[in-house]
C-alpha cells in the first residue's frame, strides 16, 4: 500500500473515494462538537492500495473539490463532516457510511461496528487501533500516524466495497433504506441546533433535589450508598432480602408498606431518587455540556448533544453527550421546563399522536382497527367500544387501559406486564388481552405468525432487524421491532424531508427528535408557518409510509419543553 | 469412579463412554471435582474453552450442558456434527484464584493442543494464554501463538456470548473454522 502526502488525483464520476481525518486533542465527551481539538490529517483513497494525506489544512477544501464527483465514504460520518466543516464548505450530497451501512445491514446480528470490527468481519483482518490515542496529546504529525491515517481510508474504501456487493445482491431493500432514510437524516442531524437551557432552572432543580436527599440521609442510622447497610438494616427490621437492587426492594414493599422495614425502604428509595436525579442532572451536567454563545444580543447557554442515526437495533436514533432523550421527563414533567427557545423565538414541539398504534394496525392489516383509525373517532374510545361493548367518554379510566392493550400488542407484553403497569389485578389483565385478540382478530394473527420468527423481522421500509434466537427477549422483539422500527424510520425520513425543503433563510430549526416528538428553536414570527410545516411533513411521511392509515401530528408552539406537552 | 473419557492419539478411533478411569485430582489444590478432555481422537480441530461450570464438573467433560446444547445446534445448522470436534479448557476445575492450578492446565493443555492441525481459542483467557491478545479483536480471525508455531489457530466468541447480544460473531467465526476443517478432510 502506497500512503503519500500529497494532493489526490482526479477520480471518476461516482467512484467510492474514503476520507477520513484525524484531530489533535479533541475530548472525548465532546467529539462530536466542532470546537474541540486541532487539525492532524485528512486521508483520502479511492483504491485499495494508495491513500493521500493531506496534513496541511489549507489544503482541505482543495483535496475535497479534487474528488468532488465521488461518492464520498466515511466510517462515522457524523464525526468526519462535522469537523471538515470547520475547512471547507460541505453540503449533502450522495455519500456512504460504513458504520451506518454496517448497522443497517446487521443491527442485532452484531453488536459493535467501529471500524476494527467492520474491518475483520468484511476483510477478515486485525488492525491494530493503538496510534489513534497517540493523537490526543500530540501537535506534530509522525510518520507513523500519516501511515495510520492512509490505512484507515484504504480499509474504509475497501469495506464500503465489501458492503456494496451484499447490498446490490439480496440486500437491495436495505440499500434504499440508508438511500432514502438514514443518509439524508444523518446530513439533517449534522445541522442540528444547539438546545437553549435556562441554567438558573436548572441550577434551582438540581439544589432541590440535593436538599432532599441530603434531608432523608440524615433521617438514617446507616450509609443509604452502601449496599451491605442497607442490608444489614432491613434484615434486623425482619425483612431477608438476596440484595438491594431496586427491583427487589420494590416487590418487597409492595408486599409489604406498612412494617417499619417497609417504611425505611421507602425513605430509601425517595434517597435514591433525589440522589440520583442529583447526580446525573446536577450542577456537573452543566460543567460538562454548556457552551455560551452569543444570540440576538444575549449570551445564551447552549447544549449540544450527540444523535445518533441508529442508535438502536431497531434503527431507533439515540443520544449521549448527554443524553438528551432519557432525561426523566415522563416522571417528572419540570426536567423539561428549564429547556427553553433562544431570544425571541419559540419551540415548537410537534409530535405524532398513537404513532405505534397506528403503525399497528398498518402492520396487521386489522379489518376494526383499520375502521377505527380511519372513523375520525377517538381511537382509544373507538377501540374500548369494540373490546367491552360500551360508550366511554375521554375521562374514563377504561381510556387508559386501553392503551396500554396496545402496549402489550406492539411490546408483546405478558399479561403481567400489563397488569404491573395499569395498577390492574392479573385477571383484569388477562380478561382485557382476551378481548383485545378477539376484537381484533387480524392483530392476533400478525402477532401470532411474528413470534414464530428466529431469524429476523422487518420494518415497513425494509429495515432488517435480526433476532437472537437463544435471547429470553426473542419473541418480544420479533413483535416490538417492526414498531419501533417503523415509527423510527417515520420519524427520521420526516426529519431529513423537513431538512431537504427547508425554504427560510435561516439555520435548520430542529433541536431533536425525541422518539415521536420533534423539537424545533424558530424566531417567533416565523413560527406558525414552520410548525404547520412540520406537521405536514410528519403526516405525509406517515401516510406514504403507512397507506391507509391517517397520521395525525399534535404541533404546539411554546416557550419551554414543558409547555408543549 | 466417575465416567470420562480423554482425548486419545489421532487415528486412536476411540469411541466416547469407551471406558471408565481412575479418579484424577488437581496435583495443586487436590480438588477431585475434575473436568477431562471430550472426543474422539480421529477429530482434526480442538476447541479450547476457559474454564468449566457446573455442568460439566457434574458430567466430568470439557463441555457439557447449555454449552455442549449451544455447540450442538450451531454446528449443525452448517451441516457438521459435534463429534467431529474435541474439546477441552484451560482450567481443568472451576477456578479457584490459585493461578498455579490454571498454569497446570494450561501445559496439559498446550500438549493436548499440540495433537491437532486445527486448534480454536474460544474465550477470553485462552485467547490470552495462547497469543495475548482480546478475543474481541480476533475473532473469526486465524492467529498464530508461539506455543503451537505449526497449528493452524483460530479465535471464536464463547457461546455463552449468544444469550446476550447478537448471534454474527459467534456464527461468522464458527463458519470459517468449520470450512478449515472440512478442508482437513
Amino acid at each position: 500500500m502506497q500512503i503519500r502526502t500529497e494532493l489526490p488525483s482526479k477520480i471518476r464520476d461516482n467512484q467510492f473515494v474514503a476520507i477520513d481525518i484525524e484531530i489533535f486533542g479533541a475530548e472525548k465527551s465532546r467529539l462530536h462538537r466542532p470546537n474541540t481539538g486541532t487539525f492532524a490529517s485528512m486521508s483520502i483513497a479511492s483504491s485499495d492500495n494508495v491513500a493521500y494525506v493531506i496534513t496541511d489544512e489549507d489544503d482541505v477544501a482543495k483535496a475535497l473539490d479534487i474528488v468532488s464527483n465521488g461518492i464520498w465514504v466515511f466510517h462515522n460520518s457524523s464525526f468526519d463532516i462535522m469537523h471538515l466543516r470547520r475547512w471547507a464548505d460541505i453540503k449533502p450530497k450522495n455519500m456512504w457510511d460504513t458504520l451506518l451501512v454496517d448497522k443497517i445491514l446487521f443491527s442485532g446480528w452484531y453488536d459493535s461496528f467501529s471500524l476494527q470490527d467492520v474491518v475483520r468481519r468484511h476483510l477478515g483482518i486485525h488492525i491494530e487501533k493503538d496510534v489513534r490515542s497517540t493523537f490526543e496529546d500530540a501537535t506534530t504529525l509522525t510518520r507513523e500516524q500519516i501511515h495510520y491515517s492512509g490505512l484507515d481510508a484504504i480499509y474504509t474504501w475497501q469495506v464500503a466495497e465489501a458492503q456494496k456487493k451484499i447490498l446490490m445482491g439480496d440486500r437491495q431493500s436495505e440499500f434504499s433504506v440508508w438511500k432514502n432514510i438514514d443518509m439524508p437524516a444523518q446530513w439533517a442531524f449534522l445541522d442540528f441546533m444547539g438546545w437553549r437551557l435556562d441554567t438558573n432552572k436548572w441550577e434551582a432543580l438540581a439544589q432541590h433535589n440535593i436538599q432532599m436527599a441530603d434531608k432523608l440521609e440524615s433521617q438514617f442510622d446507616f450509609n443509604p450508598r452502601s449496599s451491605q447497610q442497607v442490608k444489614k438494616k432491613l434484615n434486623s427490621l425482619g425483612w431477608k432480602i438476596p440484595s438491594t437492587g431496586e427491583k427487589i426492594l420494590r416487590s418487597k414493599l409492595y408486599k409489604d408498606p406498612t412494617s417499619k422495614a417497609g417504611k425505611v425502604c421507602q425513605a430509601l428509595l425517595d434517597y435514591r431518587k433525589f440522589y440520583t436525579l442529583h447526580s446525573r442532572y446536577g450542577m456537573k451536567f452543566l460543567d460538562e455540556y454548556v457552551e455560551f454563545e452569543e444570540c440576538n444580543g444575549e449570551r445564551i447557554a447552549l447544549i449540544y448533544p450527540k444523535l445518533n442515526v441508529i442508535g438502536a437495533e431497531t434503527g431507533r436514533t439515540s443520544s449521549n453527550s448527554p443524553n438528551i432523550q432519557n432525561l426523566p421527563a415522563r416522571e417528572y414533567p419540570e426536567f423539561r421546563e428549564p429547556w427553553i427557545a433562544r431570544p425571541n423565538h419559540k419551540l415548537i414541539v410537534a409530535d405524532y399522536a398513537s404513532q405505534e398504534p397506528r403503525v399497528h394496525a398498518y402492520l396487521t392489516q386489522d379489518k376494526n382497527l383499520l375502521d377505527i383509525f380511519n372513523s375520525g373517532e377517538d381511537i382509544y374510545v373507538a377501540t374500548a367500544k369494540y373490546m367491552y361493548d360500551k360508550e366511554i367518554e375521554k375521562s374514563d379510566p377504561l381510556r387508559n387501559f386501553m392503551k396500554v392493550a396496545f402496549l402489550g400488542a406492539t411490546y408483546g407484553q405478558s399479561a403481567h406486564g400489563v397488569a404491573k403497569n395499569s395498577g390492574k389485578s392479573l385477571e383484569e389483565a388477562e380478561d382485557m388481552q382476551a378481548r383485545f385478540w378477539k376484537a381484533f382478530p387480524g392483530s392476533k394473527k400478525w402477532c401470532d405468525e411474528q413470534r414464530k420468527q428466529v431469524n429476523y423481522v422487518e420494518t415497513v421500509a425494509g429495515r432488517r432487524i435480526w433476532l437472537n434466537p437463544y435471547s429470553s427477549q426473542v419473541e418480544r422483539n420479533a413483535l416490538n421491532g417492526p414498531h419501533q422500527g417503523t415509527a423510527a424510520d417515520m420519524m427520521k425520513q420526516a426529519t431529513a424531508t423537513s431538512h431537504q425543503e427547508w425554504k427560510w433563510d435561516i439555520p435548520f430549526g430542529v433541536l431533536s427528535p425525541i422518539h415521536d416528538e420533534l423539537v424545533l428553536d424558530v424566531p417567533e414570527q416565523l413560527a406558525e408557518e414552520i410548525s404547520k410545516f412540520i406537521s405536514d411533513v410528519m403526516v405525509q411521511t406517515g401516510q406514504e409510509m403507512c397507506p391507509g392509515i391517517p397520521f395525525k401530528v399534535d404541533a404546539k408552539i411554546c416557550d419551554n419543553w414543558r409547555e408543549g406537552k | 469412579m466417575r465416567k470420562s473419557v480423554i482425548i486419545g492419539e489421532k487415528g486412536n478411533n476411540m469411541a466416547w463412554d469407551d471406558f471408565f478411569e481412575d479418579e484424577i485430582k488437581c496435583s495443586e489444590c487436590g480438588t477431585s471435582d475434575m473436568v477431562e478432555s471430550y472426543g474422539s481422537g480421529d477429530t482434526f480441530a480442538l476447541f479450547i474453552l476457559d474454564y468449566p461450570e457446573k455442568d460439566e464438573i457434574r458430567s466430568g467433560k470439557a463441555i457439557a450442558g447449555s454449552v455442549e446444547g449451544i455447540l450442538k445446534s450451531e454446528i449443525s445448522k452448517l451441516r457438521g456434527s459435534i463429534r467431529d470436534y474435541s474439546f477441552t479448557t484451560i482450567w481443568k476445575h472451576i477456578p479457584n484464584g490459585n493461578e498455579k492450578c490454571r498454569d497446570i492446565g494450561f501445559a496439559k493443555t498446550i500438549e493436548e493442543a499440540n495433537k491437532f492441525p486445527i486448534i480454536i481459542l474460544m474465550g477470553k483467557l485462552a485467547t490470552e494464554l495462547f497469543i495475548n491478545q482480546k478475543y474481541k479483536e480476533f475473532s473469526g480471525l486465524q492467529v498464530t501463538s508461539l506455543y503451537l508455531p505449526d497449528t493452524k489457530i483460530f479465535v471464536c466468541p464463547h457461546p455463552k456470548t449468544l444469550f446476550g447480544g447478537g448471534v454474527g460473531e459467534f456464527r461468522l467465526a464458527l463458519g470459517k473454522i468449520m470450512n478449515e476443517v472440512k478442508e482437513c478432510f
